[in-house]
């Protein structure tokens, strides 16, 4: 068996506003050569590729093998939402280990345009098309507004509570080069904001951007980096709970012992978290499903959660640097802890960061998500 | 409108909504079709934005249990609040939920 190591990563620029030359294919591919670049391989090393977009259609994976000029042994298209980062990081582990493949990347982004993306939220799955979109429900804002609500009530929040994740994360985005929002957000900011879908605010859903993100998997490690990063611990949930549950929970609940045992580490170990943050209410409820809110206590949480002192989502997460579709958002969050655990953050760097846990959570089938995965990644 | 239906497993008895194809519980795969004829407003969110959509007119949706005792989200009309009771009824399959007169 082989020991897969995340070995590179890259992205392309993250905009808001895209050029015509910035379709999906060209942020792909510049995406791709900045992880080449990192991780001091050729294109002609890889082969394996894991792909996951929306905006590729109606390409698909062997598509984007041929335009990108690859020949593999391995393949893989994801269609996970913001589980897909995680789940072709577990795909591709195991392609390695097994020798499936030597160098896989694994590359997702989109640039879908608010247009396109509301037409993708409208008919994200059948559901949702036959029984929410029609009650002009708002995409996943009317859903996890409902889950917000229901997090509120049970963990005696209110809504001004949430405002120092926001802050916290924007404080971090500021030092994130390509970050779309990195201008400091002030509480008042917060709390004035304009209410998309009670109770979120504007501050509180993501900005759609286009942008694609990718990371290189490989036997091998990279020689030219003092530090290596592997994953040292892998879970996921699927459907854990049939829509039943009132959202405040998530799949995370199922594994979590798991998770740490197999890390042979405890919650006090991790130094690091990038958690997957559609919503703040969902970065809670994986925090606290991870063993990560001291008794479950949110508001004591939020309350000591100012300035730059809780290293999580440091790369300022999906809510201030920008959603290039879910998947890639997910992927830049990997991303960010190898980037930390390697001391290669410059000016977001976390001192001493040995261990840091990744998150994905997606797929909102009718109530909430139906998918989310959880890695502990490891420097060494 | 016609009337608010929500499946029941004709092996053990589950109700669920939408539509499932084997039952979670049981892995059964028949079901009857009960009507819910009135729910409790658990949840309200006003819906202020529709991305992509400049004249959207603000609207209610909320969280409902209805009376076979399983929650569904439902569009409602603006003076219902939350602890309601509802009447349901739906629009092509999509949940509405009226104050009960």
């Amino acid at each position: 068996m082989f020991d897969p190591k995340i070995i590179g990563v890259g992205q392309s620029e993250y905009t808001r506003h895209p050029t015509e030359s910035q379709t999906i294919h060209n942020l792909m591919r510049d995406a791709t050569n900045n992880a080449l670049n990192d991780a001091n391989i050729l294109l002609k090393d890889i082969d394996g590729l894991a792909i996951a977009s929306f905006s590729i259609t109606p390409d698909s994976a062997i598509d984007i093998a041929w335009r990108f000029g690859l020949s593999l042994n391995w393949l893989l298209q994801d269609t996970n939402g913001g589980s897909s980062a995680m789940n072709m990081l577990g795909h591709a582990m195991r392609a390695i280990q097994t020798g499936a493949a030597k160098n896989i990347l694994i590359l997702a982004g989109d640039a879908t345009g608010l247009a396109g993306y509301a037409k993708i939220a409208n008919a994200y799955n059948s559901a949702t098309r036959d029984h929410l979109s029609p009650l002009g429900h708002g995409g996943p804002n009317g859903v996890y507004s409902l889950v917000t609500t229901r997090q509120m009530k049970k963990f005696n929040l209110k809504k001004e509570d949430y405002a120092n994740l926001l802050i916290s994360q924007r404080n971090w985005a500021s030092m994130n080069p390509h970050a779309v929002y990195k201008n400091p957000l002030s509480r008042e900011e917060y709390i004035n904001a304009p209410i998309v879908a009670g109770p979120l605010c504007r501050y509180d859903c993501v900005p759609v951007i286009a942008g694609s993100y990718a990371l290189i998997l490989s036997r091998n490690e990279n020689k030219n980096l003092k530090k290596q990063v592997r994953v040292r611990a892998f879970q996921q949930s699927f459907n854990y709970d049939n829509q039943e549950g009132d959202g405040t929970e998530t799949g995370i609940i199922t594994f979590k012992d798991n998770l740490y045992d197999f890390a042979k580490l405890a919650p006090k170990d991790i130094d690091i978290y990038s958690i997957y943050d559609d919503y703040p209410a969902i970065v809670l409820a994986q925090l606290n499903d991870l063993g990560l809110i001291k008794n479950s206590n949110m508001k004591d949480y939020l309350q000591n959660m100012s300035n730059l002192d809780t290293p999580l989502n440091t790369w300022g997460g999906m809510l201030s640097a920008g959603q290039p579709g879910g998947m890639a958002g997910g992927l830049n969050g990997i991303g960010e802890v190898v980037l930390q655990l390697q001391n290669r953050a410059n000016d977001r760097q976390v001192n001493d960061a040995k261990y840091g846990i990744v998150t994905g959570y997606g797929m909102t089938l009718y109530r909430h998500g139906g998918t989310v995965s959880a890695a502990i990644l490891e420097g060494f | 409108m016609a009337k608010m239906e929500i499946y029941k497993c004709k092996t053990c008895l589950k109700y669920t909504f939408p539509k499932k194809y084997f039952c979670s519980n049981c892995g059964g795969i028949d079901y009857d079709l009960v009507v819910a004829q009135s729910g409790t407003v658990k949840e309200i969110s006003l819906i202020n934005h529709m991305l992509g959509q400049k004249d959207w007119k603000p609207r209610n949706i909320a969280n409902i249990e209805t009376n076979l005792g399983i929650c569904i989200t439902v569009g409602i009309e603006d003076n219902i609040k939350v602890g309601d009771l509802v009447a349901l009824s739906s629009d092509n399959g999509v949940p509405i939920g009226k104050k009960s007169r």
